[in-house]
This record gives structure tokens, C-alpha cells and sequence, in this order.
């Protein structure tokens, strides 16, 4: 059974905390994991990347939660296609920012270094890791 | 000291580096794209872990398993198994290829790590069990005397009927099947708890959801070196049945029948007496209540009589000053206290009446003691 894999991009409202953000991701590791939504979420400020994939359904329903969220703003379609398999192995959200130790808890398995968010960027299929590529080498 | 070395084999590059970042802080990682480098460096260096991908692009994750499981210096490393696979089947390759636990992909990166962790923490019980098996009193005078089927079956039974908890009673089975030369793992299920134990450790994930779903089948089948025996608690799983000799395999099966459902009798009375136990607590707890309550009450009814009859005496002692200055002749005033003397003696007498009650009570509490005593 395919998977819809949606990769979009957006700019941060101006005041997000980064703490709320970890607190939202860690209530959505079981949500997602209940959906079998898996991805990627990067965040260099004011810029987010994020892969969402899964069922259609669940996938298409959670996107246009995030895309009305008050917390950012100029949502914008990257990648939208089906695929066999998803990308990312995990059901729970991954997460990368540069400042994002300072917030997260040590049992915060989801947060990953820059160096692993990259090396995970140029494995993935080029389609889908470009986007994240984009950012993360924009700001190096 | 150095961290433990964890081997990935994994197809997929991403899978790859996301299942490196995951264990990086805690252990060595090297991971391997397929079966056949990662056997390879098997023969150079150890590994503690394996976390192999079913899908592996020519010996799958199942072959490679087999082959680490085959080789006596290497088939104590746990493997956990991931995969896309959500069947029922693919977890009984797995199980039957020797692996602990079978992770779906996509996964969330906590559940792997737990599992890794308790995979690691039933090994270690398991070398612990595997000391005691081959320590026992039992095994080692069976394997010395080389007694017949039916001796190994006798000695069971007296070990079971000595067996006062459930381990001891899967131990029991685990023992007898080591002296049959048969290996499988036995699942013990009582209303508080279930246990699922074998020469490899105790409560093996795999294991442990393999035999739960035997266990909801019939109550004695098999599947090609593997007989199943279900009973209400008890489940018994024999992996290497000797199906090359029809006559033992025959006997084989009685005698484990038999054993099984004697097993299942031990745990229905092990329940039973639980159960009574449990029983005798709460009602031990009741009496104790019921006993604290009724010395509470006798106490509080003996403080009041004593204030009642002070109240009284008080009274009297009043009147007599207070009837002085109304100017009374003698003879009034001696018929009033008379009076009042004679009522106040009688609600005197009717508080020291209740002291029968309290009595009756005190003996009551006295035999809930005698009770409690004995319950203990």
C-alpha cells in the first residue's frame, strides 16, 4: 500500500519559543505513532522544514492542522508524491534545530545532532531531502 | 569501560544512520548494508546487540539470523528483528530463526530503545536461569543415571507437587524437557500475572507473543519439529521434537500431555491457595477493623457512664446547697431530695445496666483476637 509523503516549508511567527515547539513534538510522538505518520522536522530561524508521511488520510488531515497553526505563517507545498515506503523509519518525528538543546530533555530520543540530520538529509531520496538540504547548508 | 558494540543491518541509508544516531550515546554502533559484510566482520569482532532488517538485499535478515544462531560462540548474541512486515508469519520466522523481539518499521525511536534494553536484560537473567537449570539436583541425576522416560517423568511430578509458585513450576517443565534432550519454553498464566520462560531467559518479547498466540489454539497440535500442549494456565511449547523417530515422538507427546496437564493442576491449586490467601488477608483486615471499632466504642460508653454519674452526683450536690435560701420547711425540702435521689439512683442504675452490653462486647473482641491469632 503507497504512502503520501507531502515536504513543506514555512517562516516562523515572530516570538515562537522553542520550548513550546519541543513540548508540542512530544505530544505528538504517541499521536503520530497512533497515525503511522512518520517524518522529519528541521528548524533553522525563522525557517521550518518538515516531511510528512503515512496513510493519505492521516497525512492530509494533519497538514491542514499545521497549515492553519497561528505559530507560523507562509505555509508553502514543496513535495507532494506517493511512495512504497516512507523515508524516515520512525512513526515519531524527528527533530533538528541548532539551538534545540538548550530545550530538550535528555530522554528527547527524537532531537537529532546537526551532523545526523545531515548525514539522514543526503541519504534520503534527493526529492525529498533537497528542501531540508536547502536550509541546513544555507545556514552552515 | 568500553561500551557494548551494537551491529545494524539495514538496507536502507537512512534507516541506517537514524538507528546509529538512536544507540551512538550508549554503545559502539557499526552498521552493515547487508548479511553477507555483516557476517564477515562477525568473524573478526563480537557484537553485544543485532538489530537486522528482514529485508536484506541477497541472505535475509532471518538467513543471517539462522547462521549467527547456528554457530555455538556467537548464538548467545540477541538479535531483534525490524520490519515493514505486519504478519503473523513473519514474526514466527523470527521466532523460529532464534530472534528476541521483532520491531515494525516505521518505529518510534523510544519503543526501540526499551525493547533493546529489556532484550539485554533478559539475557542477562537468562545466563542466570541457564546456571540454575544445569545446577539442579534433579537434571544432574537424571543425566547421570540415565533413567527411562517414565523415571523423568515420576521425578517431574515430585518436584512439581513441591513446586509452591508458578516459576517453580515452569522450571519444573523446563527441567524435565532438558532431560528429555527437548528444548522449548513454557507460558504460565494466573490472574495477576503471566510468565513465559525458557532456557533462554524469561519473558522473551518474541517468545513470549508467539506462545500467547498458540495459546488461543487447539489443545494439543504440531507444527513440523514443534507440539504445542494448551491448557486452561499452563502452555507448553516443544521446539525439536525428534519427528525423525516416530515411536519416541509418540511416547514423547504422552508423557508430555501428561506432564502438561499436570502442571496445569499444580497451578490451579497454586491459584487456589493465592487465592485463599488473599482472602484470609481481607478478612483478617476486616476483624481488625471490626475489632479497633468495637474497643472504640466500649471505651467511649464507659468514658460517658463516668461523666453521667458525676453529672448526676453534681446535680444532687447543687440542689442541696440551692434548696437552703427558698426557706422550705424540713419536711419539703427532705421529700424534694428524696425525690431527686431516688430518679438520679435510678439513671444511675440504668447507665451501670449497660455495662452488660459492654460486656458482651469486650468478650466479642476478645474472641476476634483469638481469630486473628490463628489466621496468621
Amino acid at each position: 500500500m503507497s504512502i503520501l509523503q507531502i515536504v513543506y516549508k514555512s517562516l516562523a511567527n515572530p516570538g515562537l519559543e522553542e520550548a513550546n515547539v519541543l513540548d508540542i513534538l512530544r505530544v505528538s510522538q504517541t499521536r503520530n505513532q497512533v497515525a503511522r505518520i512518520s517524518g522529519l522536522l528541521v528548524y533553522r530561524a525563522p525557517v521550518f522544514v518538515q516531511l510528512l508521511e503515512g496513510p493519505e488520510a492521516a497525512v492530509l488531515a494533519l497538514y491542514e492542522r499545521i497549515a492553519h497553526d497561528s505559530r507560523h505563517h507562509a505555509v508553502e507545498d514543496i513535495e507532494r508524491c506517493e511512495a512504497e515506503r516512507s523515508a524516515m523509519p520512525t512513526w515519531a518525528m524527528g527533530y533538528f534545530s541548532p539551538s534545540a538543546d538548550a530545550f530538550a530533555h535528555e530522554q528527547d530520543w527524537f532531537v537529532f545532532s546537526d551532523k545526523q540530520v545531515l548525514k539522514i538529509c543526503e541519504a534520503m531520496p534527493p526529492h525529498i531531502g533537497a528542501p531540508f538540504l536547502d536550509v541546513l547548508r544555507a545556514e552552515a | 569501560m568500553s561500551q557494548p558494540l551494537l551491529y545494524c543491518v539495514d538496507h536502507d541509508p537512512v534507516s541506517r544512520i537514524v538507528l546509529e544516531s538512536m544507540f551512538e550515546r550508549d554503545y559502539t554502533v557499526e552498521s552493515f548494508a547487508d548479511a553477507e559484510s555483516c557476517l564477515a566482520r562477525v568473524e573478526d569482532r563480537l557484537p553485544d546487540l543485532m538489530l537486522l532488517d528482514v529485508e536484506l538485499p541477497m541472505m535475509n535478515g532471518y538467513g543471517l539470523c539462522r547462521q549467527i544462531k547456528s554457530e555455538p560462540v556467537l548464538r548467545s548474541i540477541p538479535v531483534l528483528f525490524i520490519s515493514h512486515d505486519e504478519d503473523l508469519a513473519a514474526r514466527i520466522e523470527a521466532y523460529e530463526s532464534g530472534g528476541e523481539d521483532f520491531i515494525l518499521k516505521p518505529y518510534a525511536v523510544e519503543e526501540v530503545r526499551r525493547r533493546v534494553a529489556v532484550v539485554r536484560r533478559t539475557l542477562e537473567e537468562a545466563s542466570r536461569l541457564r546456571g540454575q537449570i544445569s545446577d539442579s539436583e534433579l537434571l544432574s541425576s537424571l543425566l547421570l543415571s540415565s533413567m527411562d522416560e517414565y523415571a523423568v517423568l515420576i521425578k517431574f511430578m515430585r518436584v512439581l507437587n513441591e513446586s509452591e509458585h508458578v516459576e517453580a513450576i515452569a522450571q519444573s517443565l523446563l527441567t524435565m524437557l532438558h532431560a528429555f534432550r527437548l528444548k522449548g519454553a513454557v507460558q504460565i498464566r494466573d490472574p495477576w500475572t503471566s510468565l513465559t520462560l525458557s532456557e533462554e531467559g524469561r519473558d522473551r518479547p518474541l517468545e513470549k507473543a508467539v506462545i500467547e498466540h498458540l495459546s488461543s489454539m487447539e489443545r494439543i497440535f504440531e507444527f513440523k519439529s514443534r507440539s504445542v500442549y494448551n491448557f486452561q494456565h499452563v502452555t507448553l511449547l516443544v521446539n525439536n521434537m525428534p519427528t525423525h523417530d516416530a515411536e519416541l515422538c509418540g511416547r514423547l507427546r504422552d508423557h508430555l500431555a501428561i506432564a502438561a496437564e499436570m502442571a496445569e493442576a499444580r497451578v490451579q491449586s497454586v491459584i487456589g491457595q493465592h487465592s485463599l490467601q488473599l482472602a484470609q488477608q481481607g478478612l483478617a483486615g476486616v476483624l481488625e477493623d471490626t475489632s479497633r471499632a468495637l474497643s472504640t466504642y466500649v471505651d467511649n460508653q464507659r468514658q460517658l457512664r463516668k461523666q453521667g454519674a458525676e453529672d448526676v452526683q453534681a446535680l444532687i450536690n447543687r440542689l442541696t446547697l440551692s434548696i437552703v435560701p427558698l426557706g422550705l420547711n424540713s419536711e419539703l425540702e427532705e421529700e424534694i431530695l428524696e425525690l431527686v435521689d431516688a430518679r438520679t439512683h435510678d439513671i444511675l442504675q440504668r447507665f451501670l445496666s449497660s455495662d452488660d452490653t459492654a460486656e458482651t462486647l469486650t468478650s466479642l473482641i476478645e474472641r476476634l483476637h483469638q481469630v486473628l491469632r490463628q489466621s496468621r
